[in-house]
């Protein structure tokens, strides 16, 4: 995921956290309870956060929402009330509909692209990681070309010329985009579990390579693939917020996080109706909020180390 | 020593090399060729035949990145066919902008993690440093653009003390200039802030426990003179490092602030020039762009390696 | 008769030799004219500079001695760069910064709202006469009962716009008294979708392209709306002005909002809605509408020099477009120019010699009898 645009912070967490390890200092924070037993009440709650969120989303058709592009011109820019819970832009479409059917959006993004980058990016770091050789040298060589070039530069390259814009083919970008990082990220935890006793004695038994790399290898890859993950989600939405304000998210008028928010900074519509803004951007904080604790928390409950990427 | 930092720029040269054939084929794999926007209503097949013969877009591609390139090392970018403007000036324009963004966005970062690392480390675990360290989980999290709403929304539109968009030059005076780069630097500093509050913090709680601060403490000198004096200094070389380590960073990271904000930095021209397919300051900026982010990222790795050779085994 | 107004335009430049001796590079950075002003410096997307010049052809003008151009692209950042006095002078086309700037006692405005020279702009969605589902007349005319103006004006014109179904506004001469365009009317328009719909494979589905705009982009989505409503499939596309304009000129487009002909003398918008200008490669005619009655009309329009006869030309005009529906119009699209009290003689300005100076037209003004009260 290209972490350095959008927000400089995502991703630096990790490793301010190993930094005040090193200097034996405690990280106070009233969210970061994690034991090395067990995830914290932290993690649930954001768990819990999510999950609803993501149902939310699943099960919108089945809400009885307004239809989110229905357009009420009697209840234009419409205040919170019975009928619009959190109101109606402007041209009179409920909020609450337009941003629950344009959390989907973000979610398929962020999950699917993470996906398809976690399913390339973490075989070919297994793969890497594990063989070593020239595979390694070349994939990885790789990955830092791909990773020096400012991956919103591409992006934006790509998207201005390759119309009309979906959610697939948004999809498809992201993940692309994506699978460097992903990569490095596994290829790094696989390293350091290559060399230990359970892997050297699993081959030493004769055990196939297939077998090191599915049976021993990837189950204690995978909590740092899911943090490193959560992530990559968080990442994608804010790229998909971005990108809306360049015009460049899904097309019109489908609703998107980030459609709704740059419709709401526009038109003036921050002095004559600021909840049009203000509703998706508390949502994607909390969410991205949700996500990132999510991840530090895996992170501290499975030790894992960011620090050689 | 030598030897690594010789494979390191070898690193680097190859790198380079990559970067510039994606910067080239980034726009010449795409759909669509500029000769449309250049002719405008004049386009018939032979003047079209004819302007990418003079734009060289006629050949094939190999040789068409040769030309490029070659006239790159000349210093020679190229001109863009809707101003007429040299490349290189037009990035000579926009990167002192992107320049200030980022001098600004770090000063007020500093303004701000820097008391706040001082106050929660004299009571760590207390009140105080349970709030701040908390809210830099979310100052982490919480993107841009979200931070850029709610200011436009706080200080431009409710207040007025602000222009909501827009940048006025240096040449109209350094308060005009400031009043459109500050409200996009807050937007830039925020993360910088929840990273440098807690480098400090860790540091400075480690030093308040050392020998020396004791023998101050000792001496009787005031706890704020103890702070600033004796555990400051030593306690700051995270603190440059990460400041080191986040120039690249905030070089990309200012792109997507100039455009919310309309300033006209190299992000802003960029988008500009991608929206119009003006192909050559596509290029040419993109170019740049990358790489000055490798070769900043590629400078600050040097440097500390030379400051502190454990960082080398990493 | 417009000769004296095609006079203004291109075809009356006076162009210097040193500029046609060498046409590239340096001579297209550093224009050389005949005007009011010279060239003084240009830094592109951020600012154009001229100065004075001291040998123009009029005595006492102008009477600044600079002037700068700066290429502010969002109305809001050109409000609040008035507001916080970073310019002096503003230009916008946004009806409800319009209002808002014309309310406020701390500012001047012009627009052509009211009155301007010629013909104003007109906001209108122009529909492709030649292919796809628009060159069948039955859906250009089940378009236009579905669209319904006064939701559109409502809407988007801020109190500031009044519905307008003609190519020309309220009082011009040229205005019939009915051109017979189609009124709102659902019921009608569902009637004609269902008779088109088994001649286009059963259903109706129409591209909607626009530029990337903010106001353009609610607008277009209502126009969704309210053609899906009489039973249309509408997909939008935004898409940058470079391709845009070539969509409207190559013909690869179906529907597209535009805003156009506005013109000092109704002949000079002969180029945009001539049959003879309607074929490949580049249609200047973008809706490619070819009834030859039309260009009958804009003939005896042109060819004629009493008033009667060129009144009932283009009124006739205006007939032939409410049948064929190449556009389907909403308002005019007003331009305006807002500037801060110390600006003076830009609203109605007085030369020296006591007659009327330059007026406002489509947007253009005359900076050359402006002066700043100290």
């Amino acid at each position: 995921m290209p972490e350095m645009m959008a927000a400089p912070g995502v991703g630096a967490m990790e490793r301010v956290r190993e930094y005040e390890e090193l200097k034996g200092v405690a990280d106070p924070a009233i969210v970061s309870n994690a034991s090395r037993s067990g995830l914290g009440v932290t993690f649930w709650v954001c768990f819990t956060w999510v999950a609803v969120m993501i149902l939310l989303a699943l099960l919108a058709s089945v809400l009885h929402l307004t239809n989110p592009n229905f357009q009420n011109y009697n209840a234009v820019n419409a205040g919170p009330s019975i009928h619009h819970l959190l109101g109606t832009d402007d041209l009179g479409r409920d909020l609450l509909s337009r941003i629950i059917y344009g959390s989907r959006v973000s979610f398929v993004i962020g999950f699917a692209s993470v996906g398809i980058a976690l399913a390339i990016g973490g075989a070919l770091g297994l793969l890497a990681g594990y063989t070593g050789g020239w595979i390694d040298s070349l994939l990885n060589a790789g990955s830092l070309v791909i990773l020096a070039f400012p991956a919103l530069l591409a992006i934006l390259v790509i998207e201005a010329f390759w119309l009309p814009r979906t959610l697939l083919k948004l999809t498809i970008i992201f993940a692309v985009a994506g699978i460097p990082s992903l990569f490095r990220v596994i290829r790094a935890t696989t390293l350091s579990f290559a060399s230990r006793e359970f892997v050297v004695a699993a081959r030493a038994m004769g055990a196939t390579t297939r077998r090191i790399l599915f049976k021993e290898l990837l189950p204690n890859v995978i909590p740092a693939a899911v943090s490193f993950a959560l992530i990559g989600v968080a990442v994608a939405i804010i790229l998909e917020g971005s990108l809306a304000f360049l015009g460049l998210s899904i097309s019109l008028p489908t609703a998107s996080l980030g459609n709704i928010i740059n419709e709401g900074v526009q038109n003036n519509n921050l002095s004559t109706n600021p909840l049009i803004a203000l509703w998706p951007s508390i949502y994607i904080f909390l969410l991205l909020v949700a996500l990132n604790l999510m991840a530090d928390r895996l992170r501290a409950r499975f030790d894992v180390r960011a620090g050689n990427l | 020593m030598a030897r690594y930092i010789g494979g390191r720029v070898v690193q680097l040269v190859i790198i380079i090399f990559f970067i510039s054939i994606v910067a080239f084929l980034l726009v010449h794999l795409l759909p669509g060729d500029p000769s449309t926007a250049i002719l405008g209503p004049n386009d018939t097949a032979q003047a079209r035949a004819e302007l990418l013969r003079q734009l060289g877009l006629n050949k094939s591609l190999p040789l068409q990145y040769w030309t490029w390139i070659s006239n790159v090392f000349h210093g020679n970018l190229g001109i863009s066919f809707l101003t007429h403007q040299t490349v290189a000036n037009a990035i000579g324009v926009a990167f002192p902008i992107d320049l200030e963004l980022i001098i600004v966005s770090q000063l007020l970062a500093f303004l701000v993690a820097i008391p706040l690392a001082l106050v929660a480390a004299l009571r760590p675990n207390r009140l105080f440093d349970r709030i701040a360290t908390t809210s830099t989980y979310a100052m982490l999290a919480v993107p841009t653009f979200v931070i850029a709403v709610i200011l436009v929304l706080v200080v431009a539109v409710k207040i007025h003390i602000f222009p909501a968009t827009g940048f006025n030059p240096i040449g109209q005076g350094l308060w005009q200039n400031l009043k459109t780069v500050l409200l996009p630097s807050i937007a830039l500093a925020v993360g910088s802030v929840a990273i440098y509050y807690r480098l400090l913090r860790a540091d400075l709680i480690a030093t308040l426990q050392e020998d020396f601060i004791t023998m101050a403490r000792a001496k009787g000198l005031s706890t704020p003179y103890i702070l600033l004096r004796h555990a400051l200094r030593p306690s700051s070389f995270a603190l440059l490092a990460g400041a080191g380590l986040s120039i690249g960073s905030l070089f990309t990271g200012a792109f997507v602030v100039e455009i919310l904000f309309q300033l006209p930095g190299i992000g802003f021209q960029l988008i500009a020039a991608i929206n119009s397919r003006d192909y050559l300051v596509v290029q040419g900026m993109a170019l740049v762009a990358a790489i000055a982010y490798v070769v900043i990222n590629f400078g600050v790795d040097i440097l500390f390696t030379f400051l502190d050779p454990r960082i080398r085994r990493a | 008769m417009a000769f004296p107004a095609y006079l203004a335009t291109q075809v009356g430049y006076i162009i210097a030799l040193a500029q046609l001796n060498n046409p590239t590079s340096a001579a297209q950075t550093m224009p050389i004219g005949t005007g009011p002003f010279k060239y003084s410096s240009w830094e592109p997307n951020d600012h154009f500079t001229v100065v004075k010049n001291p040998d123009y052809w009029r005595s006492g003008l102008p009477y600044l001695d600079t002037v700068t151009f700066k290429p502010i692209v969002e109305d809001e950042s050109r409000e609040n760069s008035l507001k916080s006095n970073t310019i002096d002078l503003m230009v916008s086309h946004d009806p409800g910064i319009i209002r808002d700037l014309r309310d406020s006692s701390s500012y001047q405005q012009v627009t052509d709202l009211y009155s301007t020279v010629g013909e104003p702009d007109m906001d209108f969605i122009c529909l492709n006469c030649e292919t796809g589902p628009t060159s069948d007349l039955t859906v250009r005319q089940a378009l236009a009962y579905a669209t319904n103006p006064e939701e559109v004006v409502k809407l988007f014109g801020d109190g500031v716009l009044t519905v307008n179904t003609s190519l020309y506004p309220p009082g011009s001469i040229y205005r019939p008294a009915d051109n017979g365009y189609p009124k709102f009317n659902l019921a009608k328009a569902k009637e004609l979708v269902a008779k088109a719909a088994p001649n286009h494979g059963g259903s109706i589905s129409i591209q909607l392209i626009d530029i990337p705009d903010p106001r353009q982009a609610l607008i277009i989505q209502a126009l969704q709306s309210m053609w899906q409503a009489a039973g249309m499939t509408v997909s939008l596309n935004q898409i940058q002005q470079v391709t845009y304009i070539d969509q409207l000129v190559g013909g690869q487009f179906q529907a597209a909002a535009d805003e156009q002909f506005a013109s000092p003398d109704p002949d000079l918008n002969y180029v945009w809605l001539s049959p003879t200008t309607a074929n490949p490669p580049i249609a200047l005619n973008f809706a490619r509408n070819k009834d030859p009655r039309i260009e009958t009309a804009l003939q005896q329009g042109r060819t004629h020099s009493d008033k009667s006869a060129r009144v009932e030309a283009y009124q006739t005009v205006d007939k032939l477009l409410a049948e064929d529906l190449p556009y389907l119009w909403f308002s005019r699209a007003p331009w305006s120019i807002t500037g801060n009290t110390t600006v003076q003689n830009f609203a109605n300005p007085i030369l020296p010699d006591g007659t009327k100076g330059l007026g406002f037209a489509g947007g253009v003004f005359s900076p050359t009898q402006i002066w700043m009260k100290a």
